[in-house]
């Protein structure tokens, strides 16, 4: 072979790479809508927008804290650096306003933007992709109805290399399983609907399901629990889940509280605030699904008082005086704040103290304005130091577990973040 | 047990069980009794004094967990015997009916202008939020507020 010849090959080898690479990242730019032109929505679809919405956590993630709703602006941060919520309004210049019905599909399944760029994987566009096309539809309807609202939302504080949108491409490659959820014929509609819904708008596994390296879902270890914003988020499938039933787990995703389980606090308060503005049928139905996943028929779980520890003598008196009216009634019975022996939650139960140490320093203020559960925060009433012992005291009295490491910095990291908020 | 907490700027040894909710100690030890008992839950905010620059509960505060610890109550907020800025405020705008949430929501003011001498309105609701008053005069101590806030 001369080295012409070579030349050539190699030249065309190079041309065929590109046009590859090309082929696989670019993305074309999808036609604005004219101004103006916005077809009739039917009240039904916007319901079932409206409903959707609330199912999917939308308002949530793209309002800022006392911003606009659904003008975009939250942060969201990620190992690789912070990703900030746009604009999905219907404003012409700085929200989707110009988005067709196939830009905002494209979006939801592909995780490619109208102008033809790469979203990032904070959309969870890799369960949204299971939507169905009514779905979808009913979506945007509802989306085009809500306040227009002029505001650009801030760049995203993303490092190199991760603020190149073209290697989302490569990514999608490997992560990203596009298509409709397939019901499974020997289950029930109820399970099948709530499949869809859990796996889809939901998006659960976002915060449910541990993700590798590159920051996606590890499909092997759907919904087996993972660590979100400084909180974790228990198992509800596999190794360590605790068994639900489908009475417990409706009620709690929608009040917030089981009995049998406690409250949901942190980010899931955020969540149960959201479904519970849906149709029960919708709650139920993932409740179904997910009472599935454990062996709902197992026995109810038994309290567990070990006493009080030797060595967190002297916080025996914390307790007392701050914790055990609400967590200790004498009687048993429920009290206003529906405080619940802490051996029946989650929060002691796991590796690693986030929940209960973040749970003492905030209290949980999510069903304020409509009854339900309720605890003070801690932080300010006790120094960090007590949190600490209180929380490591809680943990050998209530659970069987090994005493946590690292409660101190958990505990400094939430108040700090508490302070951070508090300049009101 | 002893313990030596900082109240309105005085140093008292309280003599108790280390449990002893802080309200009791500051009602029946040291004789100050602007805080009231309400839930003692931590839901109604009537027990709320200042605790190293934070407002809290002193119905949920163990007085084992304030060593050293400074304490301000409504009574510390006088000046020179006569009701300070937003107990005026509170007299001014007539914002108190049967008074029993009074001196919590007069702490929880304190507090919040502490940090923010000049609230929006939402501001003044979500700070506020902690407390509750069962009259219903959350109007008249809004304005009591925003006037502390002017003044």
């Amino acid at each position: 072979m001369t080295y012409r010849r070579i030349g050539l090959v190699s030249i065309a080898v190079l041309i065929a790479l590109v046009i590859i690479a090309f082929a696989l990242i670019w993305r074309p730019e999808l036609t604005a809508t004219a101004e103006g032109a916005e077809p009739a929505y039917g009240k039904d679809e916007i319901a079932r927008g409206y409903a959707l919405a609330q199912l999917g956590n939308c308002e949530s993630c793209h309002t800022a804290e006392d911003g606009a709703a659904y003008a975009g602006g939250r942060p969201l941060d990620t190992p690789f650096g912070t990703i900030f919520a746009v604009n999905i309004t219907p404003d012409r210049e700085t929200g989707i306003g110009e988005w067709s019905p196939e830009a905002f599909t494209r979006a939801m399944r592909k995780g490619v933007d109208r102008e033809g760029a790469h979203l990032y994987p904070a959309f969870p566009y890799t369960s949204f992709t299971k939507i169905d096309d009514g779905d979808i539809s009913a979506l945007y309807a509802y989306l085009r109805t809500v306040p227009a609202v002029e505001n650009e939302a801030p760049e995203n504080a993303l490092p190199f290399p991760f603020n190149i949108r073209a290697l989302m491409a490569g990514w999608n490659l490997l992560f990203l399983d596009a298509g409709p959820v397939k019901a499974v014929s020997r289950e029930s509609d109820e399970w099948n609907t709530g499949r869809y819904l859990v796996e889809g708008v939901t998006h659960c596994g976002a915060c449910h399901t541990p993700r590798n390296a590159l920051g996606a879902e590890k499909s092997s270890d759907s919904l087996a629990g993972a660590e979100i914003d400084g909180w974790y988020a228990p198992p509800l499938a596999g190794d360590g889940a605790r068994a639900w039933n489908k009475p417990q787990l409706a009620a709690y995703l929608s009040a917030g509280f089981s009995r049998d389980h406690g409250a949901a606090a942190g980010p899931m308060g955020e969540t149960v605030t959201n479904l519970s503005k849906v149709a029960p049928a919708d709650v139920t139905a993932i409740a179904t699904y997910v009472a599935s996943l454990t062996d709902d028929t197992s026995p109810a779980f038994a309290a567990i008082d070990n006493g009080v520890p030797d060595d967190l003598a002297a916080t025996h008196a914390l307790w007392v005086g701050a914790c055990a009216s609400c967590h200790e009634a004498a009687d048993g019975r429920a009290n206003p704040s529906y405080g619940v022996p802490l051996s029946v939650g989650f929060a002691l139960r796991g590796d690693k103290p986030l929940n209960a140490a973040r749970t003492i320093v905030g209290g949980i203020d999510a069903y304020r304005d409509r009854g339900g559960p309720y605890m003070p925060a801690f932080g300010g009433t006790l120094t960090a130091e007590q949190i600490t012992d209180l929380t490591q005291y809680v943990r050998a009295r209530f659970s069987d577990g090994a005493a946590w490491e690292g409660v101190g910095d958990t505990v400094e990291q939430a108040l700090s973040e508490q302070n951070e908020g508090d300049g009101q | 047990m002893s313990v030596s907490i900082e109240v309105n700027g005085t140093r008292h040894d309280i003599d108790g069980d280390p449990s002893m909710p802080l309200l009791y100690a500051l009602r029946d030890q040291i004789g100050l009794r602007g805080a009231k008992f309400g839930c003692g839950l931590g839901q109604c905010g009537a027990c709320t004094v200042i605790v190293d620059g934070r407002a809290v509960f002193s119905c949920l505060t163990p007085i084992s967990a304030l060593e050293g610890r400074a304490v301000t109550t409504t009574e510390g907020l006088l000046e020179d015997g006569k009701p300070g800025k937003v107990h005026q405020a509170f007299i001014d705008e007539q914002a108190a009916q049967c008074g029993y949430c009074i001196a919590g929501m007069v702490m929880r003011v304190q507090h919040l202008l502490e940090r923010n001498a000049d609230p929006t309105d939402e501001e003044i609701l979500t700070g506020m939020q902690a407390n509750l008053c069962r009259c219903g005069t959350h109007a008249a101590i809004i304005r009591a507020v925003q006037r502390a806030a002017r003044t």
